[in-house]
């Protein structure tokens, strides 16, 4: 075929025959084993779990705002009454369950399947030119017990224990001992997130043995490793991090399995006494003892100081997608870039103890860690320069997808450079565990993560669905979005550095010293521009805790800010604008070389690699774009090195 | 559609979709049970700078893991050979070679049924002053009596207690509320059930809804600004409180409750009740010791002032004791208890009667213990080093050989160790201690790798005829596949043995 | 790899070969225990042991580069696993031997 530019008849010749309409709706769309199907499965499950997530972080915001404000109708609709305290506000149980789950859900059940599950499996075989992936009854698998460990979490809500409440950490020995006074211990949140966790890491196990498997092996011919696109490359790494960091958390799930179910004491030291809060139980526990926390925490990180690079590698190599094609230029670095990934990924597992500073594990071990961290800062501000540099002097256009992908670059850049003062474990003696921490990574997640992933939607919205989202609702999407995250997120970094915990369910009111300080003089300018937000009195002066305020009303900002994406959304797959050609944004690699909405086996004639992936306004050539699938005057299937192209003559 | 590389390898990488798969599934193995080395690393030497923690060493029948290491190397073996014989196209054969694996790995979960099922039969108590000891034959029966009141959780009440009331259920009354002087009103008499408890709660939140709807209305009276305040669930009874119409008593299983005091015990639905323990049922009944430490013992001369010797020799004033199993199993039984009654004299009859005198038991036991500690302290003397206590302390009092005397030693006491000095008790479980927890979940999961491979390779086996006639090829890459795992089962294998048996 | 019938079989043989030592291997691993329970011999030949069936049964002795890479990166990370130990236990300059919590 060679041509990037088809026709719209041609798109429209390909929707007739789309050859699987005779599926039965169940094998089609549900237990689907083609990999664009499964793709959007995942998109789907995690855009729900993503508001899921969001609703809790709003109940819990709620009572950090206003803890002496019953939770309104609003944010009760959805809640068992029997959770709320009897004046109906949310109480430190609940915040505490709420808090757990946020986090989990957040990042187990809502980024990494969104963008390792639909992203990576949507795009990745397209722009390796593969029909599928390499085990495709695998991918269904993986789908499926993403599901199930989901709906686990979610069941876990609505047993009598109620859901998980020892953080997004789960560490041992409150999350051992936590909801002991149930009955029956195998029916408790505590024990189903345990379960639901197995599933979770079988899932991305799974989705991490096809993902490398196919970037291996289903190469289409002349897609050399130095002509895969970034982000396949990303996808990789991020498939050796799952790969090789989720067992010590599988181990660690199962050890916390034995502690709460069989007795074991693998994370109980000798003499535990247990006082939980307001538990029947207090004494000492029933247990031979032995065993150590510290245990759980090496475990829990060794996995998930990894997980954190597999939440933001996707969004970097969406964002690395996105900009070549809307500069009209080459990616500054490319190969710098796949440097870059690669030691991140070998990094990242050799990081994980700067989040155990303060469990005095000693000098010697902390120095260590502090020196790897800041070393892998090292690789990030790479990747982050290149993605920067590549911006000068290109032809940049403003399309929706670029407005997300040039806003995570500084969010991202703001997360990390935060990162850095945590680095050090003299500083981090005074942050650990404040706002400060969460402002850090919620930067990289929120406003990071999250816009890449929103940048990916709108860049592949066409392919996907053959037509376009609508650019006037993605600004009213876009600019509410930007404000609000920083509305959110920026004072959580000024409250962490003036000591505020981030497991206080209160908000810090009874916490006069730290709550009371002042941000601003009655009177100033900037209090009378606070003033302006609702719930802070005007004329006052302006303390700490008043931030409270505007981080709320920025998330209901933010929610509201939503409303034009899902309708958006919505709307366009039904009646978005029909894309005319199979490549609008005029891109250069293979996944838009297949028809739009590309049928089962994705291309109509075999993709071949004759260059690179990012070559616009490559000079003598007439358009300012040269696809990798177009032969073009100058275009190589890599001879000699082609060793598929060898063997075939051999054959 | 079709996958390309399916069968066939990619050139360049030499490679088959399923071999990339399968390895890369391999290295997650590995991370997997090297996480769990690293917990067994961890646990081991960490109880090393322990005090009061001693890791049991040779605690696992040899024979036992020797043959299972035997078996899985062999069928190690049968999978290439099954394997090669694919390859010369010899379905048949395969066949064979297959069904002998499988067999094996058979023989192998069996076998390492019957060591589980040894482990689960044997008990240990540790004492309160750190003392150990293990044996056979546990009876932790508690029997509480003089009990009238009952507090229930009504959240959580299953009428747990209910089932082990000794005799007739008594009829219970609730307490409605503590008048001035600080006396119970009482309800009417009524057979407590769960749904007794629902009905009660439901009828005391009623009221209380109903209360607290009112005093909205009048606040809204008073003040018409007033904005009523919901009715929630937390504003409802949490905890009820039922007086017995007459004395009762339990017996149950220790094991079984929550908690348990000297005047009050509480069950796992959070039900407590107050009364007495009953002298029938002093402590925890171990009927063979057969192993005594007291490495971690306070005292300060542990050979002689242990409380294990203090308790070593008691018998259970129950009649009708045996082991956890049979008394288990005739539940019926455990009423008569009452009818026998407690009566000392008729004991010592019994005690004198007894072929083992469980006196002289104890007695050979202790003989045995300290006789060993001798030949200790002996050796350390002929060799002039420092004796080492590790292992006197530490030590079977099952059977020993008297040098002096030429005679052979055998003891076969029975222990009663007083409630108040039972700090922890526990079957060989992962709750005895970290090395049967790392024990149990190292094997378990190796067992269950082993089970799911075996039905892998069974399925080839069976239904493996039609894509071998369809495409050989094919087959033969799945047998390689699967042989791959089986063969890394038993890479684990042969690290699980020497850690866990022979070191 | 053997292909041939011939090569196969002369595979086969080596098999068998090795299956042999391995269960040498083991009653001398419970032989030597009897003598010496010591640590490092045990585990030196289950090493041994476990080398061998990694590379004959599961032919890593003659496979591609790609698994080498994929392996070398995991048993790296593999080891690094079981330092987790000493990250917990030990502070050189504190104290030796820390308390295990
Ligand atoms: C650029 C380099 C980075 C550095 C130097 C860095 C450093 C740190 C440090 C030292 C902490 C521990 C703070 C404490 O608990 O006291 C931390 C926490 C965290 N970081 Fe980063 N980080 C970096 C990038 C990232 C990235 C890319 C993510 C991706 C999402 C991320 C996510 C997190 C999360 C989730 C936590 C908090 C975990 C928790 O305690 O719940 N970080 N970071
Ligand atoms: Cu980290």
């Amino acid at each position: 075929m060679g041509s990037g530019t088809s026709t719209a008849e041609s798109a429209n010749a390909h929707d007739h025959d789309d050859h699987h309409h005779d599926l039965p709706f169940l094998k089609k769309y549900i237990f689907s084993t083609d990999h664009k199907i499964i793709g959007y499965q995942y998109g789907f499950t995690a855009l729900i779990f993503l508001f899921i997530g969001f609703y809790l972080m709003m109940v819990m915001r709620w009572s950090i705002t206003t803890p002496d404000k019953p939770l309104p109708g609003l944010l009760a609709a959805f809640l068992n009454d029997s959770w709320l305290s009897d004046e109906g506000r949310v109480t430190g149980d609940l915040y505490n369950m709420f808090g757990a789950m946020h986090g989990t859900i957040m990042v187990f059940l809502g980024i990494v399947p969104l963008a390792f599950g639909a992203f990576g499996n949507f795009v990745t075989p397209l722009q390796i030119g593969a029909p599928d992936m390499a085990f495709p009854r695998l991918n269904m698998a993986s789908y499926w017990f993403y599901f199930l460990g989901g709906v686990t979490m979610l069941t876990s809500f609505f047993i009598p224990s109620g859901a998980a409440e020892a953080g997004w950490t789960m560490y041992s020995p409150i999350a051992t001992t936590a909801q002991l006074d149930e009955p029956n211990l195998w029916y408790t949140g505590q024990t189903f997130w345990l379960f639901g966790m197995v599933m979770l890491i079988s899932s991305s196990l799974l989705g991490a043995v096809n993902f490398i498997s196919t970037i291996i092996n289903l190469r289409c011919r002349g897609m050399t490793w130095m002509r895969l696109p970034f982000f396949v490359w990303a996808m990789m790494v991020t498939g050796f991090l799952l790969l090789l960091a989720f067992p010590p958390l599988e181990v660690a799930a199962l050890m916390q399995l034995m502690d709460r179910l069989a007795g074991a004491s693998f994370f109980i030291p000798t003499g535990l006494n247990f006082t939980g809060a307001g538990s029947v139980d207090a004494g000492l526990l029933d247990v031979a003892g032995g065993g150590s926390p510290l245990l759980y925490q090496h475990l829990f990180w060794f996995l998930a100081h990894p997980e954190v690079y597999v939440l933001i590698l996707p969004a970097i190599a969406i964002v690395g997608e996105i900009i070549p094609v809307n500069i009209r230029k080459p990616m500054w670095g490319y190969k710098s870039m796949v440097y870059a990934v690669m030691v991140l990924g070998f990094l990242a597992f050799i990081v994980w103890a700067h989040h155990m500073y303060l469990t005095g594990m000693g000098n010697v071990v902390s120095t260590f860690f502090q020196a790897t961290t800041v070393i892998i800062s090292i690789p990030s501000v790479v990747l982050l320069s290149c993605l920067f540099i590549s911006l000068w002097g290109g032809s940049i256009r403003f399309t929706v997808p670029m407005l997300w992908a040039l806003a995570f670059l500084p969010m991202f850049g703001f997360g990390g450079l935060t990162g850095l003062p945590l680095a050090f474990n003299f500083i981090d003696l005074h942050l650990h565990d404040t706002y400060y921490v969460i402002g850090h990574f919620h930067y990289i997640v929120a406003p990071g993560t999250i816009f890449g992933l929103f940048a990916g939607i709108y860049h592949w919205f066409p392919k996907a669905t053959g037509r376009m989202m609508n650019s006037k609702l993605g600004h009213m999407h876009f600019w509410p979005s930007l404000i609000a995250m920083n509305g959110i997120f920026l004072p959580m970094m000024i409250q962490g550095m003036s000591g505020f915990h981030r497991r206080w369910y209160d908000g810090g009111i009874n916490f006069e010293q730290i709550a009371g300080q002042v941000l601003f003089e009655q009177d100033s300018i900037f209090a009378k521009i606070f003033s302006l937000v609702p719930g802070i009195e005007s004329g006052k002066t302006i303390e700490m805790i008043d931030l409270n305020h505007v981080m709320t009303f920025s998330v209901w900002i933010l929610l509201i800010g939503q409303l034009p994406f899902i309708f958006n959304f919505i709307f366009s797959i039904f009646k978005g604008k029909k894309v005319e050609t199979d490549n609008p944004w005029e891109a250069t690699t293979i996944e838009w070389l297949a028809p739009n909405k590309p049928g089962h086996g994705n291309f109509l004639s075999e993709p071949i690699a004759y260059r690179g992936p990012y070559e616009y306004s490559v000079p003598g050539h007439e358009k300012d774009f040269s696809p990798q699938f177009e032969r073009g005057p100058d275009g190589v299937i890599l001879g000699e090195e082609d060793p598929i192209e060898e063997s075939e003559g051999a054959q | 559609m079709e996958i390309p590389f399916e069968v066939k390898p990619r050139p360049d990488t030499g490679l088959w979709n399923a071999k990339v798969g399968i390895w890369l599934f391999l290295a997650s193995e590995v991370m997997l049970f090297g996480g769990l080395f690293s917990g067994y690393l961890f646990l081991r030497l960490g109880s090393a700078g322990e005090a009061d923690y001693f890791w049991p060493q040779g605690v696992l029948s040899v024979p036992f893991g020797f043959v299972n290491t035997l078996i899985l190397i062999l069928s190690s073996v049968f999978v290439v050979v099954a394997w090669l014989q694919l390859k010369l196209r010899n379905f048949e054969k395969f066949r064979f070679w297959m069904i002998l694996v499988v067999f094996c790995a058979g023989i192998f979960l069996v076998n390492k049924g019957f060591e589980y099922s040894a482990k689960f039969k044997h008990y240990g108590i540790k004492l309160s002053d750190n003392s150990i000891v293990e044996g056979h034959g546990i009876d932790d029966t508690i029997r509480y009596e003089g009990i009238k009141k009952v507090n229930v959780d009504v959240g959580r009440f299953e009428g747990e207690f209910l089932e082990s009331v000794h005799g007739d259920t008594p009829k219970f009354r609730e307490v409605m509320s503590v008048d001035a002087d600080g006396k119970s009103v009482l309800g009417d008499s009524i057979e407590l059930s769960e749904n007794a408890v629902k009905k009660i709660e439901e009828r005391r939140n009623n009221s209380l809804r109903e209360k607290h709807l009112a005093s909205n209305e009048e606040a809204k009276a008073k003040d018409s600004d007033f904005n009523a305040i919901r009715w929630l669930p937390a504003m409802g009874v949490k905890q009820l409180s039922f007086v017995a119409d007459k004395e009762f008593s339990i017996e149950i299983k220790r094991k079984k409750l929550r908690k348990s005091f000297p005047d009050s015990v509480k069950f796992r639905d959070q039900t407590s009740l107050k009364g007495t323990i009953s002298k029938l049922t002093p402590g925890l009944y171990l009927q063979a010791v057969d192993r005594i430490d007291l490495r971690a013992t306070d005292s300060e001369d542990p050979e002689t002032s242990s409380l294990v010797w203090k308790y070593l020799g008691k018998e259970s004033l129950l009649k009708g004791h045996s082991d956890q199993g049979s008394s288990d199993a005739n539940h019926g039984d455990d009423k008569d208890h009452a009818a026998i009654g407690y009566n000392e004299d008729e004991q010592k009859v019994k005690d004198d009667s007894h072929p083992h005198d469980p006196k002289k038991e104890a007695a050979m036991a202790k003989k045995i213990f300290l006789g060993a500690r001798e030949n200790v302290l002996q050796e350390a003397k002929e060799n002039k080093k420092e004796a080492d206590f590790g292992k006197t302390l530490n030590h079977s009092v099952l059977k020993w050989k008297d040098d002096k005397e030429g005679e052979v030693l055998k003891s076969h006491a029975p222990i009663l160790v007083p409630w108040e000095d039972v700090k922890l008790y526990s079957n060989f479980t992962p709750k005895w201690n970290t090395y049967y927890a790392i024990y149990f979940t190292l094997t378990g999961l190796h067992g269950l790798h082993v089970l799911l491979g075996a039905l892998v390779l069974l399925y080839f086996a069976v239904f493996g005829r039609k894509l071998f006639d369809k495409d050989p090829e094919h087959m033969t890459n799945r047998v390689e596949v699967g042989g791959l795992f089986w063969h890394f089962v038993d890479l684990v294998w042969i690290f699980l043995f020497p850690i866990l048996y022979l070191m | 790899m053997a292909d041939t019938p011939e090569e196969i079989l002369k595979d086969m043989k080596k098999y068998w070969r090795v299956g042999w030592i391995l269960l040498a291997c083991t009653a001398l691993t419970v032989a030597v225990a009897k003598v010496t329970p010591s640590v490092i011999i045990g585990l030196g030949i289950a090493t041994v042991k476990a080398g061998l069936v990694a590379l004959i049964f599961m032919h890593l002795s003659h496979e591609k580069s790609i698994i080498y890479k994929v392996l070398i990166y995991t048993v790296f990370f593999a080891i690094g696993l079981m330092f987790l130990t000493l990250l917990a236990m030990y502070d050189p300059i504190i104290a030796p031997v820390n308390r295990a919590y």
